[in-house]
């Protein structure tokens, strides 16, 4: 599969309030192909968020490289064209709307890059189509849900057919459904419009639901592998300030005591079934 | 009893075109000393219930007592009532405005007219009580901190005003799992050292599950059910992912399991107690 995004010793260095240097990404080497999708986990200041803002050229490396689509984010007058293929999602929809009524909130960004009027009203409604959000289209955005907003947030990125989208923790505001909102889109453009995903979150059962899971600590990559894999390493994740989903813990525990169940489960479901052989 | 809710009721924009019922007909009765788990939807009045409780909001009608005291007639001291009722907003720490941490938790304490060697002790203890070593922190500004630090001395900005009951809406957003294991251990340990009340407004029904006493779930401005952890996810579970909450994922299997006509308890709310039941259930 084509590398897309394509990071070689990447290091970010910035000053604290007491000068002294902290280093938020340390030589750090990743690989994002086409249609991954790909977890960021990690403490709070472990990097996850300075390292996703260096994919769309909101930070700059200390040292080391990034290139977007065979684009080095050094280059200035690729800024533009790499923001536009990364869209960004961040974690309160209520600093990313702007707009009076979703479809002009949508709208927003494409009268930015200069499309036409058409195109654009074909743009919004496909955005909001698949966010499930069109019959939503003149509604005030502050009278929508959490995950209804955030909802129209990301179709705002996608309008501008971007091929990745960076969500920094997108449902940390969320109530349970709209969580389930927020990552049942995510997984739909990801398997059905083929966008790369990179997804930061604190919620291992979100991680879960990604192919791909990178741990950060320190500023460095601690972890990485699929879900499946990470989750079994239950003692290195808790040292790293993380966790495992429920489900996986018992999962372990269980295959500990004897049982044939597998410690790769990662949904309730498929734990329900192997239980069934027992119980 | 602490707090004592009768027929509360609050109405946003009252006779204007935008009146919102956000609270109905609300009665409820916190004892000192428990601890309890608010959960509901986004909108559903939580935030607003809170709020009730000491004075930011008044009632539209209905009656909220607190240690006795009619908090909405006139001549009540507020002062008062917000001292023994510390209310923890969602990100605390982005209230934080002090140039030391010292002065950041001496704030509360001070405006409440304090001596200043009362004051210092009120800080040493509530920095004591997050789990915050005074002498390495009382002098740095609490700029320089990471996000479940800054959580900390937030929380404990509130606890040095030594209030009787706590109330924290999503005092774990946006921490990572241990900073959210930290604070909410933290928590019990106030609940269970001091006798502080607690109520945790929360979306983490995993974690409300293990922690809490007691719990609430509103829906629609109301009170729908009420009862201990076990009970609401043993008998209410399609009530609860009705009004769009979920259950903890082993709760969850075992609500399945039950479904299939497996013999199951389906009150399990740990992954500790998922585990006994199981193999307590398996025909090895």
């Amino acid at each position: 599969m084509k590398i897309l995004i394509k990071i070689k010793n990447l290091s970010h260095q910035y000053n604290s309030p007491t000068k002294e240097q902290i280093d938020a990404l340390n030589s750090i080497n990743l690989e994002i192909k086409n249609g991954d999708f790909v977890s960021i986990i990690g403490s709070n200041g472990s990097g996850k968020s300075t390292l996703a803002k260096h994919m769309n050229c909101l930070l700059l490396p200390t040292t080391g490289d990034i290139w977007v689509d065979d684009m080095n984010t050094k280059d200035k007058s690729k800024t533009w064209e790499i923001r536009r293929k990364v869209g960004m999602v961040f974690q309160n929809p209520d600093n990313q709307i702007i707009a009076t009524t979703v479809e002009d909130d949508i709208a927003f960004g494409l009268e930015n890059i200069g499309i036409n009027t058409k195109l654009m009203r074909e743009r919004i409604d496909w955005a909001l189509e698949i966010v499930e959000m069109e019959e939503y289209k003149k509604s005030e955005p502050h009278l929508l849900s959490g995950g209804q907003k955030q909802r129209v947030a990301i179709a705002g990125a996608i309008a501008l057919h971007s091929s990745y989208l960076i969500l920094d923790e997108p449902t940390a505001m969320l109530d349970p459904q709209g969580r389930n909102e927020v990552i049942n889109i995510v997984k739909k453009l990801n398997l059905e419009e083929n966008i790369t995903i990179i997804y930061i979150t604190h919620l291992m059962e979100e991680a879960a639901e990604s192919n791909w899971i990178i741990a950060l600590d320190k500023g460095k990559i601690a972890l990485t592998g699929k879900p499946e894999e990470v989750f079994t390493q239950i003692d290195i994740l808790k040292k790293l300030r993380l966790d495992v989903p429920q489900i996986t813990e018992l999962a372990l525990r269980l295959n500990k005591r004897g049982m044939n169940i597998s410690p790769h489960i990662l949904k309730v479901e498929d734990m329900v079934e192997n239980l069934c052989l027992y119980i | 009893m602490f707090i004592y809710l009768e027929n509360l009721c609050f109405t946003y924009s009252l006779g204007m075109p935008f009146e919102t019922e956000v609270l109905k007909n609300i009665d409820l009765k916190i004892d000192q000393g428990e601890f309890i788990g608010l959960i509901g939807h986004t909108g559903c009045g939580k935030t607003t219930l809170i709020q009730h409780f000491n004075g930011l909001l008044t009632p539209t009608s209905g009656k909220i007592y607190v240690d006795g005291v009619d908090i909405n007639t006139k001549g009540t001291n507020l002062k008062l009532i917000r001292q023994k009722i510390g209310l923890v907003f969602q990100y605390p720490e982005n209230q934080l405005f002090e140039e030391t941490i010292y002065q950041e938790i001496a704030f509360g304490p001070r405006k409440l007219g304090l001596p200043e060697e009362k004051i210092e002790k009120r800080v040493r203890e509530a920095l004591k009580m997050v789990d915050l070593d005074y002498e390495f922190y009382a002098e740095r500004s609490p700029f320089s901190l990471s996000g479940g630090e800054m959580r900390r001395v937030a929380l404990a900005s509130i606890l040095s005003i030594r209030p009787k009951m706590l109330i924290l809406d999503e005092p774990t957003a946006n921490l990572d799992p241990q900073g959210r294991d930290n604070i909410l251990s933290e928590i019990k340990k106030i609940h269970d050292n001091f006798g502080t009340a607690v109520i945790l407004v929360s979306h983490n029904m995993e974690k409300v599950a293990e922690t809490v006493k007691r719990v609430l779930v509103m829906h629609r401005g109301e009170i729908i059910i009420d009862g201990t952890p076990q009970d609401i996810f043993e008998k209410h579970a399609t009530d609860l992912i009705k009004v769009g909450l979920g259950l903890p994922q082993v709760t969850e299997c075992m609500h399945k399991l039950k479904a299939k006509g497996k013999d199951v308890y389906t009150g399990v709310l740990t992954v500790d107690e998922a585990e006994s039941e199981i193999l307590k259930k398996c025909k090895i």
